[in-house]
């Protein structure tokens, strides 16, 4: 693939899988500006001073509305210089990058004080969105239209449990920021799940001196991590690489004459199309020079991912499904790794081919779509295998990646068999007595009898059944 | 403070750990010495366990505590004194959280502990220091908290900084809690007294003679006065003579109960209207005691003392009632001093007509033979009443000596052998004398207990009364005067005792005594402006700062409206001026400068059109107006059928003061509203002139008032 094919691919990744857009509810808390959270110091210390209020109204001696006053005053200064420490900062941000499932990674924020006041003990703390599918309430996700009848609070309610709420990062620390000064602030961040991220916003906080109080504001610094999926333990890689027969040289299969791929030109042989003229070279040339097309098909391998939606809403669904995209990424990693070209193909009502066939030079690219790639809806596996198969290489190696397969599926994967296709089944199952089950059951056995490589891959042993 | 959670008791206990500490164990020390005993032992206990290595067995702070609790139930049953006893469980729970805490929450808990008996102190003190101990207090545990919240300060580059910004941290807490202070709600009421109370002999109902001996020999503080000239503070009036002691009448229950409102005075003579400036004032603050007597200069007519009533006896003597309270007693008086001249003295000289009220300062007991006879002999060959108290009064400065250890007298009456035999004695004897002499020739006298003048203080303008001020003295009734003061006793040439500064020569240079003088004053101030604040000082800044934003509005509208005047009036050549800055900024592109004059023009233009849009009318419908607002906002509201003259005259009924200001208004209103007369400079300058004596005159009255 060209360099420009493979930006517009990148293009298209990045634009296939927006993060899910800032819910409303959220929005409106973060927009609010200043907010304050009380501390467990600080509910003490308020408790402490209305009991000395309470004591100065008993007593009347004004030594002790003094001290009260005092611990009054305490409080309202930490309020005062909290404020002015959040609030009139700048915050930048050079954050695009990939991170992988449940690993800590760092980056900086800038923050810069313009003011003429110092800074104390700001902490900043990044609140990323995205990755909101594989949370525990999608499921309700689709209550969320007629219930938004129900009027707006509860729809808002719902949408936030939908959505879930913004990941909170693990905040970075700076003692002291002086005035008109910027400050580079290191922040650790570990993203649990796949998924593409965005930096929702940056808030900076504050609770100087005796932590009675957060006093925090919002910045909102643009940023983007793809946590891509975490790929499996290589004995575990090699033995299912092996399984499914990953070549050790590349085979580049060009056909030219077809295809949408520009080759070159050359001149009109007769029988040619008369729409492959070049008119405009032809004329310079003073004879008939046609355009040359090619097909490249060294895309012998095709991964059939099936992320069915419906699939997670069962307890050990999403972690099946999960599952399914890390075992799927581990072994595109591996073909793409052996120079096989190969194309990720998402089972979905609607065809959904990966925006590109991946090399070896592209295996961030297949994970980072891999990672933004999201839960979709399918129809029925023989019917979408009629409207794809026309369009696979004869010869080709065909790979489902399943969170499990129905009857129905494993006949479907079957009809491929004998057609020249070499096919694979990965499908994932919860634990060994699922995979036990699935061994015995016969259409499990009928599609392996068939000649077709099933694999049994669970989590939880981390190997195959 | 050490962030490590593994370090325990005394090892993460900081510099400022321990200063938080030992400033809370000093203030309690000082407030109650017990302190330093609940908090001694336990540590004390602590420390020797510590010393010897040995590792106490766990649970034991437990029994430490258990012993400690009973010391303070012992405490309590000795001293009947409840919160004190909590006090000193706080205190030995303090020495007890600082030996064997560990973690972060064992630092609270001190620190919890630590507050808890900073505030039994503030309960137990008024004195200046607490302020200072309360800005230690307060540094060392936000520097604590500060270092615990964030273990990054303990490191060494940041020490030093932290430290400075915790101290303006804590400059500014003040700051904020000061106004805090003023506008927190006082409550009327007391629940509960926290403090037992010292007492002082001598002014009572009755009194011994010698009683006085034992105050005159301490130097505490009694009283502050504020009043121009210094006078003898008189408490106490002892008018029956009964052998070895004297008692008033109050104690025959011959007072009348008054009670004083804010900013209304309790008259003291009936009938009496005389303007309290004329009076000689004294703003008087007591020193909690249980004593209830009150003091001021001779002959006092009204008294202002908020939230106890006034016991008047007769003889003019004061004293509260109410309960007592660890509180300072703050009030006024107006004193109508007695005054006469020389002449006026010498020609007292008539018979003694003595009042049927007055005859009981007549009373003598029997016997008494040699004392009648030297009252006699002392006063033979003097023309004046007047004359004769001033023979007995220089008798006795001149023919006796003063001194506080009194020699033993015998059996019989103590006033004759303080004449005949002794011949020494101190004030009370020498006013017991005087009155007794005076009485057997016939003039009415009494005893007056009290305090002599006090020490001077430039700094603040006060008198500082001490104990050892006491003093009794004489009145003696003379036609035509009226109860005329006269001080019998000699001059002391006692020494007075003398103390390690004293001694070492430090105290009588003059710098120490200025040193002493303006902490002194420092110290008076903070009596006066916090210990003494009440809710009546509250309500009175209340007022004065709604008073102040009165006047601030009226001050702004005045300015509004005389600007907008001098914008009307030179509205061609301001027009002119702005159209050519305009245009010369946007002929040279800068932006900014075009949109501000811009800005500034559409202002005037906006000022000019309001001012057209009412035309001539604006000085004098304005005027009329801001003066009926004003004085709709002291409860003179304009009734909407009112014509401006009907409304004058309506508030000439109310506010005849008002009326000639009012008046003139409402005459140029109706002048240029209805007749159509044109508005000069003349009729604008004096409805500003109106308009300003109108708001001066309304906040005078208010002033008034509340006072």
């Amino acid at each position: 693939m060209t360099g420009a094919a493979a930006g517009a691919a990148a293009r298209a990744i990045s634009e296939s899988r927006e993060p899910a857009a800032l819910s409303s509810p959220n929005r409106r808390r973060a927009e609010r500006g200043l907010r304050w959270r009380g501390t467990r110091e600080g509910i003490h210390f308020l408790i402490l001073f209305l009991c000395i209020v309470v004591a100065a109204v008993n007593s009347g001696t004004n030594l002790v509305y003094l001290f009260a006053s005092v611990m009054g005053g305490v409080y309202v200064l930490s309020f005062l210089v909290n404020a002015v420490s959040v609030v009139g900062l700048s915050v930048s941000v050079h954050l695009d990058r990939e991170a992988a499932e449940g690993e800590e990674f760092t980056w900086e924020a800038v923050v810069h004080n313009s003011s003429r006041f110092g800074r104390h003990f700001v902490e900043v703390k990044p609140r990323f969105v995205g990755a909101a599918d594989y949370e525990p309430g999608r499921r309700l996700r689709r209550l969320v239209p007629p219930l938004a009848q129900l009027g707006p609070y509860l729809a808002r309610v719902m949408s936030q449990i939908v959505t879930g709420e913004p990941r909170e990062g693990q905040p970075g620390r700076l003692l002291y920021l002086p005035p008109g000064k910027s400050a580079r602030v290191s922040i650790r961040t570990k993203l649990e799940r796949r998924g593409d991220y965005r930096l929702e916003s940056v808030d900076v906080y504050t609770s100087f001196p005796m932590r009675l109080m957060h006093l925090a504001w919002t910045y909102w610094p643009a940023g983007r991590v793809v946590v891509v999926p975490t790929l499996l333990r290589p004995f575990y890689t090699a033995a299912t690489a092996s399984e499914i027969e990953v070549p050790t040289e590349s085979l580049v299969d060009s056909h030219r004459g077809e295809g949408l791929d520009y080759h070159g030109l050359r001149e009109y042989l007769p029988g040619d199309p008369p729409r492959s003229i070049h008119w405009k070279v032809s004329a310079r040339f003073q004879r008939l020079v046609v355009r040359e097309h090619q097909q490249n098909r060294s895309a012998r391998y095709y991964l059939f991912l099936d992320l069915d939606e419906r699939k997670a809403d069962s307890r050990k669904g999403p972690e099946k499904l999960e599952q399914c995209i890390r075992i799927a990424a581990t072994v595109c990693r591996e073909l793409v790794a052996a120079s096989c070209h190969s194309q990720v193909l998402l089972l979905a009502d609607e065809f959904a081919p990966s925006p590109s066939i991946f090399t070896a030079s592209e295996l961030g690219l297949l994970l980072r779509y891999l990672g933004s790639v999201p839960y979709t809806r399918r129809g029925s596996l023989s019917g979408m295998l009629g409207r794809t198969v026309g369009l696979l290489a004869p010869d080709s190696y065909v790979i489902f990646a399943l969170p499990g397969a129905t009857d129905e599926d494993c006949a479907a994967i079957g009809s491929l068999l004998g057609k020249g296709y070499h096919v694979s089944a990965l499908l994932t199952v919860a634990d060994r007595d699922e995979a036990r089950k699935e061994r015995a059951r016969p259409a499990v056995v009928r599609l392996a009898e068939g000649g077709c490589h099933v694999l049994l891959h669970s989590r939880a042993t981390s190997a195959l059944c | 403070m050490k962030p490590d959670d593994r370090t325990e008791g005394l090892d993460r206990m900081d510099l400022w750990a321990w200063l938080a500490v030992s400033v809370t164990m000093v203030a309690m020390a000082l407030a109650e010495p017990r302190a330093l005993v609940a908090f001694g032992v336990p540590a004390l206990f602590y420390w020797a366990a510590r010393r010897a290595g040995k590792a106490l067995p766990k649970g034991v702070e437990n029994r430490v505590g258990l012993v400690c609790a009973l010391g303070c139930l012992v405490d309590y049953l000795v001293f009947r004194d409840g919160v004190l006893g909590f006090a000193l469980f706080f205190c030995s729970l303090a020495a007890i959280s600082m030996h064997t805490g560990r973690g972060r929450g064992s630092l609270r808990q001190l620190y919890l502990v630590l507050t808890l008996v900073m505030l039994v102190v503030s309960t137990r003190t008024l004195e200046l220091a607490f302020l200072l101990f309360l800005i230690l207090f307060t540094t060392a545990t936000l520097i604590c908290f500060l270092r615990e919240a964030h273990p990054e300060t303990v490191s060494a580059g940041f020490r030093r900084r932290y430290v400075g910004v915790c101290l303006a941290f804590v400059a500014a807490s003040f700051a904020v809690a000061g106004p805090l202070f003023f506008v927190l709600p006082r409550a009327p009421f007391v629940l509960f007294n926290p403090a037992n109370l010292p007492s002082v002999t001598g002014f009572g109902d009755e009194v011994s003679l010698g009683e006085m001996a034992s105050i005159k020999k301490s130097s505490k503080l009694y009283m502050r006065v504020y009043a121009k000239d210094q006078k003898k503070w008189r408490g106490q009036v002892l008018d029956h003579y009964a052998g070895r002691k004297w008692t008033s009448r109050g104690s025959r229950g011959l007072s009348r109960s008054l009670q004083a409102e804010p900013g209304r005075p309790a008259r003291l003579i009936p009938g009496d209207q005389t303007p309290l400036a004329d009076y000689f004032l004294q703003e008087i603050l007591i020193e909690p005691y249980t004593n209830r007597a009150l003091f001021s200069a001779a002959q006092p007519a009204a008294i202002e003392l908020i939230g106890y009533p006034v016991n008047h006896s007769v003889g003019d003597t004061l004293s509260r009632g109410g309960d007592t309270r660890f509180q300072k007693i703050t009030y006024r008086v107006w004193s109508k001093l007695p005054q006469a001249t020389q002449t006026q003295l010498e020609a007292t000289t008539g018979p003694l007509n003595v009042a049927h009220s007055v005859k009981d300062y007549l009373q003598l007991p029997d016997g008494l033979q040699r004392l009648r006879a030297l009252g006699g002999e002392l006063t033979r060959g003097r023309a004046s009443w007047y004359a004769k108290a001033a023979a007995i009064e220089e008798h006795l400065v001149n023919k006796y000596a003063y001194t506080l250890d009194l020699p033993e007298v015998g059996a019989g009456d103590p006033v004759e052998a303080f004449l005949f035999e002794t011949k020494r004695g101190h004030c009370e004897y020498f006013a017991s004398a005087m009155a007794l002499l005076l009485r057997s020739q016939g003039i009415p006298s009494r005893v007056v207990t009290g305090f002599s003048f006090g020490e001077y203080n430039a700094f603040g303008g006060y008198y500082n009364v001490r104990e050892k001020d006491a003093h009794a003295w004489v009145e003696a009734y003379l036609p035509g005067i009226g109860w005329w003061e006269f001080d019998p006793t000699a001059s002391s040439n006692e020494p007075e005792a003398l103390g390690f500064l004293d001694q070492l020569g430090l105290t009588q240079s003059a710098a120490w005594l200025q040193m002493k003088a303006w902490l002194d004053s420092l110290d008076a101030q903070w009596q006066r402006e916090v210990v003494s604040y009440s809710a009546d000082g509250q309500r009175e800044l209340m007022a004065r700062v709604a008073e102040f934003f009165d006047d601030l509005y009226i001050a702004a509208q005045s300015r509004f409206y005389r600007g907008r005047s001098w914008v009307h009036d030179r509205k061609a050549p301001l027009a002119a001026l702005l159209t050519a800055v305009l245009a010369v900024s946007l002929a040279g592109g800068r932006k900014r400068a075009a949109a501000a004059g811009l800005w500034l023009f559409e202002l005037i233009a906006g000022l000019i059109a309001s001012q057209s849009r009412r035309g001539t009318r604006t000085a004098r419908v304005t005027a009329f107006t801001r003066a009926a607002q004003l004085l709709a906002a002291h409860g003179l509201e304009r009734r909407p059928d009112w014509t401006p003259l009907e409304y004058a005259r309506t508030v000439e009924r109310e506010r005849p003061e008002l009326a000639p200001a009012l008046g003139a208004l409402a005459l140029l209103h109706c002048k240029v509203e209805f007749a159509g007369a044109p508005l000069g400079e003349a009729d604008r300058l004096m409805a500003e002139v109106r308009i300003k004596e109108l708001a001066a005159l309304l906040r005078g009255r208010k002033r008034e008032d509340r006072r």
